[in-house]
């Protein structure tokens, strides 16, 4: 029962949230934006169409995209996001970075098979920043290991935990450095906006410049639904600090997770309207935010530790 | 030799083999260049795979073995150890040297310029006999005498082109870095005998409070073989020297045997103390994975960047080490347990994927003389077979899910994690912490490297028209690259199969029972990842494209193959962010009548530049040059000042005949 309502939100919620995104942006700028469903619309269209691809390309450009959603499909039963997925496999902190990792070497030389200048130079962009940022998504976990002793992350958000006062700060801080990274990690703004359209100055579109058809399909939708598996899983966390005072049941939970999503998509929407792009040699900068808060998360977890 | 009783018959079988290859190093002088080429990697292969199997199904025997009196070797008699470390060695070594050896025929064929075939054959024989008596060795005086014989040959391996200047140099670093390396473990063995008045291994203890001088020679001599953080400058001269199968062999393994010796000392050890040690090798390991990774990073010649990534596992295997001598010095046998098993399939792993990553390069080579990313690209369509073995290869040292290398990685980060988990000094724990961030950002480094030596060798666009009649040619060279990277995909999925047999080998069953090693699901991925494969076909069939042009390019024709990413472009960005550690530079020059809006030729060009071998090497070299000089004057070439010396001489010798006797 469980196990199907996880695999019909998996299936319906990531595009509704693409959606939400730009309809809130749409509403903060005065505008009346797309229909809630438009990015369904668009997917359907794109299946439709017929693809056009690179003569330069080989199996690579055409077998990576549906492995990477295997893959996010593979994140989604190791991810404690939602109250009340079930853990399939033995989940583990370092595993979840690594498989992030296999993503992004996918996507990356799916970028240069094309041969087009265009994606490859952004994926020397992306990639760098990977670099960097690495360190801030491996420690902003670990401190949630610490705390707990266990890297097997059902363990850790598992509501049977006792929960104390000690824990808040580690998973605010754990969240809000979740937050910083997904920023970077999904080309959002104002670390890359996606809808200049100068395939210069993009990272993640540009990367992704040559894609059509079905396979802009499976892309676009990988993507959404590994950043809806990032954003429920800082809600998760949110969520769990506030069993401290309320103990609630799954269903409850479960509304005030997707509810808390909500509250992140309009901070989201928010940030892409309110600021603008960061200078390219400024994003470093912005990761070291990350870097700092998921720093201040571990020494929590010392601190607190039992 | 006592071969009477049936028991040791595996282990009498392995020494007449090593025996046998002795002896093929001499078959090349006397026989022709052409069945050479054949005869002797034939032979050798059948008795490597022999030695390979003995040991692989004997692993657990323990036989030792002293030579009688007229077979000493100076001071000690020739002794022989086997025990399940070793054999895992064996059988390492000879898997490898199976693989090595068929590829080399193909690359002896086509080596431009010609190599000495014959000589090849004798150096890469007494290579493979010195290094598997290396490892059998029990006592200090064989050990060394086979470490000095696998140096020197592995010199001439590497110095095979030796016309080549580029290769002079290389051939003269790594001979003295083997050099100083064996007086380093000449001194820290003399030192070890002095304490313990033996040459016996087992008789000896390091890093104890009485051996603290000799072992830290010793540990120095190894470090620098190994190619550790400050010593690691031979590795990138002499890899992209040496063919392909002998780089294989030589990062694959040789490096590696330095490691052995520490833990061969180490479990002899039987106390240890001091967190020092733990302290020392961390901080060795994660310079050497953080150093390694950066330049392999910006490196354009495959090979140089491949041992540079060298670099970077020895730094990992010192980090597992680091965490094994943590829990032998806390009396915590499940981290001991596990820093061991790290360490060991972290070095199966390297052995695996680093030799399977430069008998592709060397397929390459064979082929088009050159290993250079500026020249090449596209090449997956003409090599399939050998790019997903390069594929698999590269995402398995990148240390991805499912294939082995994840499975050592992430025995080392939740080793670290355990020490994080279990330490209360606080000092280690905040050091541990940042250990544990830098080796996030060394494997994302490591990512970004593969990604550009993979998709700049065989995706996108061919760049130059010198890969124009390269194909897959022969099969000896593709066997084994397949079976490595089967291996590869094996020894992932298989994972809890091999710590098992790990934790049989070294009997650790006891503290096995208490803490098992959680499960990682990497069958499960495999399963789904290829499921979904499988079920994409008809999809895709159904999709299928119908239109093919060429990629965008704003508007204008099919853009210059040279306009894609190239290895320095592509490196830039991160490179130009570690500056000072790379003494990174790019030049940029314009030229023509009116520059600015009509440029005739833009020339770029990226330099960077060894810190360590500016600074440090090569300032030193310079002083024993200005030495050197000095002491020159002694020998002027006049046979007057001869004369002079002489009568000073006898003068003296007279004074202390008359004064002392």
């Amino acid at each position: 029962m469980m196990i199907i309502a996880q695999i019909i939100l998996t299936i319906f919620l990531p595009l509704l949230m693409i959606g939400i995104i730009r309809k809130l942006k749409a509403l903060f700028q005065n505008r009346t934006g797309p229909n809630l469903f438009q990015p369904y619309f668009n997917l359907f269209k794109l299946l439709k169409k017929n693809q056009v691809i690179s003569q330069d390309s080989s199996f690579v450009f055409i077998i990576s995209p549906i492995i990477s959603l295997g893959l996010v499909i593979f994140l989604s039963f190791l991810l404690p996001w939602l109250p009340f997925n079930k853990a399939v496999f033995e989940s583990n902190i370092f595993l979840v970075v690594y498989l992030l990792a296999l993503l992004r070497f996918l996507t990356i030389i799916s970028a240069i098979d094309t041969g087009s200048p265009f994606s490859s130079f952004s994926t020397s962009k992306e990639v760098t920043f990977a670099v960097l940022l690495e360190p801030a998504v491996i420690l902003s976990f670990l401190a949630l290991a610490i705390f707990y002793k266990n890297t097997n992350l059902f363990y850790i958000f598992s509501s049977n935990q006792t929960v104390t006062l000690n824990q808040i700060p580690v998973f605010i801080l754990f969240a809000m450095s979740l937050f910083l990274t997904s920023i970077v990690e999904f080309s959002r703004a104002p670390v890359d906006d996606p809808n200049t359209h100068l395939e210069l100055t993009m990272i993640h579109e540009a990367m992704i410049l040559e894609n059509s058809g079905l396979n802009l399909a499976i892309v676009e939708y990988t993507y959404s639904l590994k950043l809806l598996l990032f954003l429920f899983l800082m809600s998760s966390a949110l969520a769990h600090c506030l069993l401290i005072w309320w103990h609630l049941s799954v269903f409850a939970m479960t509304c005030l997770t997707v509810f808390i999503v909500f509250l992140l998509l309009i901070l989201l929407s928010f940030i892409e309207v309110f600021t603008v792009k960061l200078s390219f040699n400024k994003i470093p900068n912005f990761i070291a935010y990350a870097l700092t808060f998921s720093f201040l998360a571990v020494f929590s977890a010392i601190v607190n530790r039992s | 030799m006592d071969c009477n009783s049936f028991t040791s018959l595996p282990n009498c079988l392995i020494i007449t083999l090593i025996f046998g290859i002795l002896v093929l190093s001499i078959l090349p002088c006397i026989t022709k260049d052409k069945i050479t080429n054949w005869v002797v990697p034939s032979l050798l292969s059948i008795f490597c795979s022999v030695i390979c199997l003995a040991s692989l199904i004997f692993i657990n025997k323990v036989w030792t073995w002293q030579a009688d009196k007229p077979f000493y070797l100076g001071l000690a008699p020739l002794a022989i150890h086997f025990d399940g470390l070793a054999n895992l060695f064996l059988v390492l070594l000879t898997l490898i040297t199976v693989f090595s050896s068929l590829g080399s025929i193909e690359y002896l064929k086509e080596a431009k310029p010609k190599l000495n075939t014959p000589f090849y054959w004798s150096s890469f024989c007494l290579f493979i006999a010195s290094m598997l008596m290396v490892i059998l060795a029990n006592n200090a005086i064989t050990f060394l005498v086979f470490w000095e014989i696998m140096a020197i040959s592995s010199s001439v391996l590497v110095l095979m082109d030796y016309v080549n200047k580029n290769h002079q140099k290389a051939g003269l670093i790594y001979l003295c870095s083997t050099r100083i390396s064996s007086l380093f473990l000449y001194l820290g063995f003399f030192g070890l005998n002095q304490v313990f008045h033996s040459w016996d291994f087992s008789h000896w203890q390091i890093l104890t409070n009485s051996t603290l001088i000799p072992s830290i020679l010793v540990i120095l001599g190894f470090l620098i073989k190994a190619g550790a953080f400050p010593f690691h400058l031979w590795l990138p001269y002499a890899h992209p020297a040496a063919i392909g199968p002998v780089s294989a062999l030589m990062s694959g393994i040789m490096i590696k045997l330095s490691i052995y010796g520490i833990i061969r000392l180490l479990t002899h050890t039987s106390q240890l103390s001091g967190l020092f040690y733990v302290y020392f090798f961390m901080i060795i390991g994660v310079v050497s994975a953080f150093w390694g990774i950066l330049f392999a990073l910006i490196q354009h010649d495959v090979k140089r960047s491949l041992a540079y990534s060298s670099v970077e596992n020895i730094g990992l295997i010192l980090i597992a080490l680091s965490i094994y001598i943590y829990g032998r010095i806390t009396m915590n046998n499940y981290l001991e347990m596990l820093g061991f098993i790290a360490l060991i399939y972290h070095i199966i792993n390297h052995a695996v994927m680093k030799s399977l990553l430069f008998l592709s390069i060397s397929a390459i080579d064979a082929q088009i003389h050159n290993h250079d990313l500026y020249y090449l690209g596209g090449l997956i369509k003409k090599l399939p077979i050998t790019g997903f073995c390069f594929l698999i290869g590269g995402l398995s040292i990148t240390s991805l899910p499912p294939l082995n290398g994840f499975v050592s990685k992430w025995l080392i980060y939740t080793g670290l994690f355990g020490i994080i988990c279990s330490c209360n000094n606080k000092i280690l724990l905040g050091f541990t912490i940042v250990v544990l961030g830098l080796l996030a950002m060394v494997g994302a480094m490591a990512v970004l490297t593969f990604t550009k030596v993979f998709a700049l060798l065989f995706l996108g666009r061919v760049r130059s028209d010198i890969n124009k009649n390269i194909q897959e040619k022969s099969f000896s060279t593709l066997f084994g690259q397949i079976f490595l990277a089967v291996l590869c995909v094996a020894l992932g999925i298989g994972s809890n199969f091999v710590i098992n047999y790990i934790v049989k080998i070294f009997n650790y069953q006891d503290v096995f029972e208490v803490s098992p090693i959680a499960y990682l699901p990497l069958l499960p991925l495999l399963i789904l990842l290829f499921g979904i494969s499988i079920a994409f076909i008809p999809v895709y069939l159904k999709f299928s494209p119908k239109n093919y042009t060429h990629a965008w390019g704003c508007g204008t024709d099919r853009l210059s193959a040279l306009m894609q990413v190239n290895s320095d472009s592509y490196s830039h960005l991160i490179a130009s962010y570690f500056r000072p550690i790379l003494q990174y530079d790019l030049k940029v020059n314009i030229l023509g009548y009116d520059k600015r809006h009509f440029p005739e030729t833009i020339e770029s060009e990226t330099l960077s530049k060894s810190l360590i071998e500016n600074n440090i090497y090569t300032p030193i070299i310079k002083d024993f040059q200005i030495l050197g000089s000095h002491f020159a004057k002694l020998q002027a070439g006049s046979i007057h000042l001869y004369l002079l010396y002489i009568v000073i001489s006898l003068v003296v010798l007279l004074y202390f005949g008359v004064r002392f006797l």
